[in-house]
């Protein structure tokens, strides 16, 4: 190991005095010159504390950062980033009026000599960045039209604008489509080339064992260690991850390698389908703000998991806005328990007990400036009042329950927006699933839940099954449909390229699908 | 359950309030032939004598119910900005109706009038908030050019065809003695109308928090998009929050009125509706707030004005010390609002 680190932080301690929750304990935690360091725990064990203090965005209560041996204090973001780190988030901050061109020059406009913005030369620049790291994109794209990919890599080319040394990625799987997760290494690989240093947050085992040069571990406001890459091995890292206190975790069945996936989806009991519970025929979709669709149609039983894949920008969010009432489709029909129910409102597809949890959990699934309570409530809180009054204790009761029941770590009364990322998701499940629903659509499930958290979703998919409810997963993660659905719908290009039983296929054989060859059985 | 933390809020609108006085007690010197007999007008002028002290709380209860009615509009996660004309139009509404039942008793007398000018702010204001909901108008545009063009007409119906031509006021007749507020504070205008408002703010509070259109209202508010997910009704709440922030502007019309002015004057309402955007602010939308705000508002109003009858003060430097206790509560707001974006 060589003898001085790049960034230094010794003995970071935060306390957020909201809830009094202790994010970081003493922290120490070194990150060399020019590596890939890879920053993995559970959710809320402090890793997006620590690099928010690291970053700027938070002051930590005590503790040291050091950069090149220079103790730095970081009042703000822009500060931390003259100092060349910068971070992408997982919710990203991106002005969605702008263009993507827009967005990377924000605050660093190139000027002409008359103090305009030089957009030919903007337009130079930022094209030379995405050539040299591979990180191609439509400037002028407006951002609000992006994916959430598109805008975190559109981040990450603003930060590379503004000249970061030290780089910062949240949760940078959903970076990359699954088509090509090798262009996520390769991305990495050009960023350390160039001289880069980056530092991954994840929970996902794989990404970090495989991409990074070395692993820290945080667990529980602490880091338990640093390791090489090469000294740990998938169980290891888990068992570093969850500690021995979480009696369900241990052994391999909690890890999610193709192998325990296969496993699990070879073990799903053979249910015979029921009754055909919702139905679309030749629903086509033309418009402007979302990718089109054409005569895609599919049945969903119940007791049955359907899975909808594919890469993005190849018609799932078009069909999540479709079944959900957000949009209408422009031709086809849709039909649950054998009722149209095409262009029916949100109000009415939620009278008829149809859950929804959104991929846009944070705008569409939950209001971070509301209570855990008042997000609990939404679907019923008419159930709460009498004669329009609200029964504050009977709320306060239920969402205490709910949240103990989903071992939710905040209290009724706490502002949303102070919840870790993991317990926002699980609020929002929480809810959805307390209505006893017997359609549940749900989008990108496992989308920043860690091990133990994926692993509570998808044992709730099953167990929804199980009940006779019907769940239709839309999802651009191959070994999540693998693991949780009985059929796959793989999407191309708008139109469902082929169906399959998830025990006929394999990933590559998904991911042949998903770039459109044909299934030939 | 919602986000407002008193302790810090009361904390940071203390902190501005001095700031406001440090920068009164500093700039004194230099505007002022005799800065102490100003300066002692300007703290001690509202709390001299019963005249002044009532008037005081006199102007704080209309403050209180202008504020309500842009805490209801900005929970609701709409701008209301056409106050101005409610006020107006509520005040000349109650006057009329007063005007034309001069039999009838006093109690119901006073609810139909009161009942005139909340229909009449609300209709006005709940007019913006309905062309939103049908073409999705701008409700800060349209509320503000309603107003302007109610303004105007009213000044000149004060001015021409309602003019009572006894009086030398550009005014309205005035209302019959039955119809007015008890005073609760000899020889001031404070009257039972401020019980009432206080009253009010209770109200407001429980609607807000504790009934469930209040919820939709505030849900819907903060994220339009989540409360039309969990199956809000979500346009009528472009309707329902411009309606009753119009409704309470009409109503502090009303009051004025009865407890006040007794007929509507040209002018009379000097800024009530610009007044309440600002105390909202300073009161970050809570119910609770609203009337410290108002006291605050109107005491460095009310302090200035003193400080001009009985010294050389001007009366610009009162308007600058509203904008500076403004500018630093809101400051804090943005601060705030911009700290939750990131985190």
């Amino acid at each position: 190991m060589k003898e001085s680190p790049l960034i230094r932080m010794r003995g970071i301690t935060k306390v957020f005095p909201e809830n009094g929750v202790t994010a970081n304990r003493s922290v120490d935690f070194d990150v060399q010159p020019g590596e890939i360091h890879a920053l993995v725990g559970e959710n809320g064990s402090g890793k997006s504390t620590l690099m928010h203090v690291l970053s700027g965005l938070l002051q930590p209560d005590s503790g040291s950062i050091e950069i090149r041996g220079v103790p730095q204090r970081f009042r703000t973001p822009r500060e931390a980033l003259s100092a060349g780190i910068g971070m992408v988030h997982q919710h990203l901050q991106i002005v969605r009026e702008f263009t993507v061109l827009e967005n990377i020059i924000m605050g660093r406009e190139p000027r002409t000599a008359w103090g305009r913005v030089d957009r030919d030369l903007a337009e130079r620049k930022v094209g030379e960045l995405m050539d040299l790291y591979g990180l191609k994109m439509n400037t002028r794209q407006p951002a609000f039209s992006l994916s959430i990919d598109g805008m975190q890599k559109t981040s990450l080319l603003s930060l590379l604008f503004a000249g970061a040394e030290v780089i910062i990625l949240d949760e940078p799987m959903t970076l990359f489509d699954e088509e090509n997760q090798d262009a996520l290494q390769t991305a990495l690989i050009r960023l350390r080339e160039e001289g880069h240093t980056l530092i991954l947050i994840t929970h996902k085992l794989r990404e970090s064992l495989s991409y990074s040069d070395r692993i820290s571990i945080m667990r529980a406001g602490r880091c338990v260690g640093t390791f090489h890459s090469s000294e740990l091995t998938r169980d290891s890292l888990s068992e570093l991850m969850v500690s021995g206190e979480s009696g369900r975790l241990t052994g391999g069945a909690a890890i999610p390698s193709s192998a325990a996936g296969a496993a699990a989806s070879g073990s799903h009991p053979s249910t015979a389908p029921g009754e055909i519970l919702l139905e679309l025929r030749k629903i086509g979709y033309n418009g402007a703000h979302l990718p089109a669709l054409r005569d895609v149609s599919f049945r969903l039983s119940r007791g049955e998991i359907v899975a909808v894949t594919g890469i993005r920008e190849n018609g799932l969010e078009t069909l999540e806005q479709i079944l959900t009432g957000f949009t209408i489709p422009t031709s086809g029909s849709i039909e649950y328990k054998h009722l149209p129910i095409t262009g029916a409102s949100i109000q009415e597809l939620r009278r008829k007990r149809i859950a929804y949890i959104p991929t846009e959990r944070l705008v569409r699934g939950a209001s971070m400036d509301s209570s855990v309570a008042e997000n609990m409530i939404i679907l019923n809180y008419r159930n709460f009042h009498s004669w329009g009054i609200m029964k504050r204790e009977e709320i306060e009761h239920f969402s205490g329950t709910l949240g103990q029941q989903y071992n939710i770590k905040a209290s009724p009364a706490d502002k949303l927006s102070r919840l870790s990322g993991g317990n926002i998701q699980k609020v929002i499940i929480s809810r959805e699933l307390h209505t006893r629903p017997e359609l549940v659509i749900f989008s990108e499930p496992s989308w920043g839940l860690d091990l133990a958290g994926r692993q509570f979703v998808l044992e709730k998919i099953r167990s929804i099954k199980q009940e006779g409810s019907a769940i239709l997963v839309i999802t651009s993660d191959i070994e999540e449909a693998l693991e949780c659905a009985d059929r796959i719908v793989v999407m191309y290009r708008g139109e469902v390229s082929s169906i399959v039983r998830s025990e006929d296929v394999d990933k590559l054989g998904i991911g042949r699908l998903m770039l459109g060859v044909k299934h030939h059985a | 359950m919602h986000s407002t933390r008193p302790a810090s809020t009361f904390l940071s609108i203390g902190v501005a309030i001095l700031a406001a006085l440090l920068l009164l007690a500093a700039m004194v010197p230099f505007i002022s032939e005799t800065p102490l007999n100003t300066l002692r007008q300007f703290l001690t002028g509202p709390f001299s004598n019963r005249f002044y002290f009532g008037n005081y709380l006199n102007r704080t209860g209309l403050y209180i119910l202008a504020g309500l009615a842009m805490v209801i509009s900005f929970q609701g996660g709409m701008f209301n900005l056409g106050g101005e004309g409610q006020v107006y139009g509520g005040a000349l509404a109650t006057t009329l109706v007063l005007l034309m039942v001069p039999r009838f008793g006093a109690l119901p007398g006073i609810l139909l009038g009161t009942a005139a000018g909340i229909f009449t702010g609300a209709v006005m204001s709940g007019l913006s908030g309905f062309f939103k909901m049908k073409w999705n108008t701008d409700e800060l545009i349209s509320s503000f050019l309603l107003s302007s063009s109610i303004v105007y007409t009213i000044d000149y119906l004060v001015s021409g065809p309602l003019r009572d031509t006894q009086r030398f006021l550009l005014s309205t007749p005035e209302i019959a003695e039955q119809f007015r507020f008890p005073v609760l504070l000899n020889p001031s205008h404070l009257n039972a109308g401020f019980l009432v408002t206080l009253l009010l703010v209770v109200l407001a509070q429980r609607f807000l928090y504790h009934t469930s259109a209040g919820y939709e209202l505030r849900i819907t508010g903060l994220n339009r998009e989540f409360a039309k997910y969990g199956g809000i009704p979500v346009r009528r709440y472009y309707l329902i929050p411009m309606a009753l922030s119009g409704a309470f502007y009409g109503l502090t019309g009303s009051f004025y009125i009865m407890g006040t002015g007794y007929a509507t004057i040209q002018g009379c309402t000097f800024g009530m509706g610009w007044n309440g955007i600002a105390i909202a602010l300073i009161a970050r939308t809570s119910p609770w707030l609203v009337p410290p705000a108002a006291l605050v508002f109107a005491f460095l109003e009310y302090g200035a004005e003193t400080a001009i009858m009985h010294s050389d003060f001007s009366s610009e430097f009162g308007t600058i010390l509203q904008a500076v206790v403004l500018f630093f509560v809101t400051a804090r707001f943005v601060k705030l609002r911009t700290k939750k974006g990131e985190l």
